[in-house]
């Protein structure tokens, strides 16, 4: 037996370990290589970790998210620039997700921003993207806001489902109507001081907590203690990737890229035309006006098989594109997938192909997202 | 129950257990556990020839699709078609519903270049993959 999937095979002697590692062990995960950090990819099965946050709570090790921070009186003045969305409009408490673009308006990592104080950004960013960012970031600020890498000191616990609210409710003695969707505040949890962010990667409710490397380990373990009665499990990533993509959410890295404008990944959403000058603007405008080539666009097989990143696309019998990101979804949902496809063909309903295995499998373009929680 | 040390072990996680003029073959407990979640599994024809260490099914889990070699070279014979409507069964029970297919034997002598059980868990404890 073998996988050809490159995460497996990669070599596990430089990999970054988080703080839980040791309690990760202890609950029997099983461990792979992502982004430079060998993290839990399932403690159960990827399967039954997926249903545990669609149904009830799961708290999840995200601590190979990259911190960064930008401090001072032109943090947002300054910030504005870099990215899509207009940050002049975040307030104080608030976050907001964008993608941040090259001089070519190409994807070069989609990030969460959130404004915890006036003169106070901080930006959460993929963990295989950070040094990156950082680096891109830090080339382009003036005097009037400093740049701070808080990837040894802080990180990072998702609570996502539908159990979630309630027990952070409980936990942290905040109350929903004070941390509306895409907030962040101080608070308590465990006795420690962390930023409860009412964000998340899943298409659930939910919270990130934002701690201190130190006391990780003791919010872990209150979080799975107060979560028992509802049925609270730790998730590894394996189920994180499932959840997100059913979500309708893409990866950076693997359905976004530098050869990728948010036009073409159907993240125009994010793309505030209405503010001043940001980098990559020139470009979408241009696209904007003549029409994109090819659009991200989910799929559904329509006979059995699971579509993997690279496999190849066919409409009509022409290939046209390739798998970004697939999986196998729990409860007969099937398999879905997300590829770029051209516009003509990108249309819910569309019968198109992937090839799997030599094997041409159909399957149907779906609308996105896959699933949609009850609100 | 299967008796384990009637079994043979490749390094790639297949066992193999020569019954009569066949030999049957599937996925180790520690596999199944690397794996996890399989949700389809794609069986070789009946008839087909493959030699030893050469790619003879695919099962694919929600995390990859996995290549499994045969542990000996020969023909199919049968293959477990039960697999189809529950792949899972490779996860629940590697050993005896989770079989795969059997084949029938080209060299029998070359199931003796493989690992006993004990040989395998020593092995695989050893960090093997």
């Amino acid at each position: 037996m073998s996988s050809s999937s490159e995460e497996i095979t990669q070599t596990v002697d430089t990999l970054k370990r988080t703080a839980l590692y040791p309690l990760h062990v202890r609950l029997h995960a099983k461990f792979a290589p992502f982004g430079g950090w060998e993290m839990p990819i399932y403690y159960s099965s990827i399967l039954q970790e997926h249903r545990c946050v669609r149904t009830r709570v799961g708290v999840f090790d995200v601590s190979h998210l990259g911190h960064l921070e930008l401090n001072g009186p032109k943090a947002v003045e300054q910030a504005n620039p870099l990215v899509t969305q207009d940050l002049t409009r975040l307030e104080v408490g608030r976050a907001v997700y964008t993608p941040m673009l090259n001089e070519k308006g190409c994807i070069l990592d989609e990030m969460i921003f959130y404004r915890l104080g006036p003169d106070r950004i901080r930006l959460v960013v993929n963990a295989s993207n950070a040094d990156k960012i950082k680096e891109w970031v830090g080339r382009r600020l003036g005097p009037g806001c400093e740049l701070a890498d808080l990837r040894r000191s802080v990180g990072t616990l998702a609570v996502q489902g539908p159990e979630a609210v309630p027990l952070l409710e409980r936990l942290a003695g905040i109350s929903r109507a004070e941390t509306p969707r895409y907030s962040a505040r101080q608070v308590t949890v465990a006795g420690r001081p962390v930023w409860l962010a009412r964000t998340g990667y899943t298409g659930e409710d939910g919270f990130e907590i934002f701690a201190a490397v130190d006391d990780l380990t003791v919010i872990w373990e209150t979080l799975l203690e107060g979560g028992r009665s509802v049925g609270i499990q730790p998730i590894g990533l394996g189920a994180r990737d499932t959840l997100r993509l059913e979500a309708g959410l893409p990866l950076g890295g693997s359905d976004l890229d530098e050869q990728t404008t948010p036009l073409e990944a159907g993240l125009e959403w994010t793309v505030r035309w209405d503010k001043g000058p940001f980098i990559g603007r020139e470009v979408l405008e241009r696209q904007r006006k003549q029409g994109i080539k090819r659009r991200l666009a989910g799929f559904r097989l329509t006979e059995s098989g699971i579509p993997r990143h690279g496999y190849p696309i066919f409409h009509q019998d022409q290939e046209v594109g390739q798998v970004t990101s697939g999986t196998f979804l729990p409860e007969g949902a099937g398999a879905i997938g997300l590829g770029y496809l051209p516009p003509i063909a990108a249309v819910p309903g569309v019968a198109i192909a992937v090839l799997i295995h030599g094997r041409k499998v159909p399957a149907k373009v779906a609308a996105l997202p896959f699933y949609r929680r009850k609100r | 129950m299967t008796d384990l040390n009637q079994l043979k072990f490749t390094k790639t996680h297949e066992w193999v257990r020569l019954e009569g003029s066949k030999a049957v073959v599937g996925i180790t407990e520690h596999a199944q556990g690397e794996i996890s979640d399989v949700v389809f599994v794609e069986l070789p024809k009946k008839g087909k020839q493959v030699k030893q260490a050469e790619e003879a099914a695919v099962v694919e889990s929600v995390k990859a699709a996995f290549s499994i070699y045969a542990p000996v070279s020969g023909t199919v014979a049968k293959v477990n078609e039960s697999l189809v409507a529950d792949p899972g069964a490779i996860n629940r029970s590697p050993y005896e519903e989770g079989w795969i297919f059997s084949l029938e034997p080209a060299h029998v002598q070359e199931a003796e270049t493989l690992m006993t059980k004990e040989q395998y868990d020593a092995w695989v404890k050893g960090g093997g993959h």
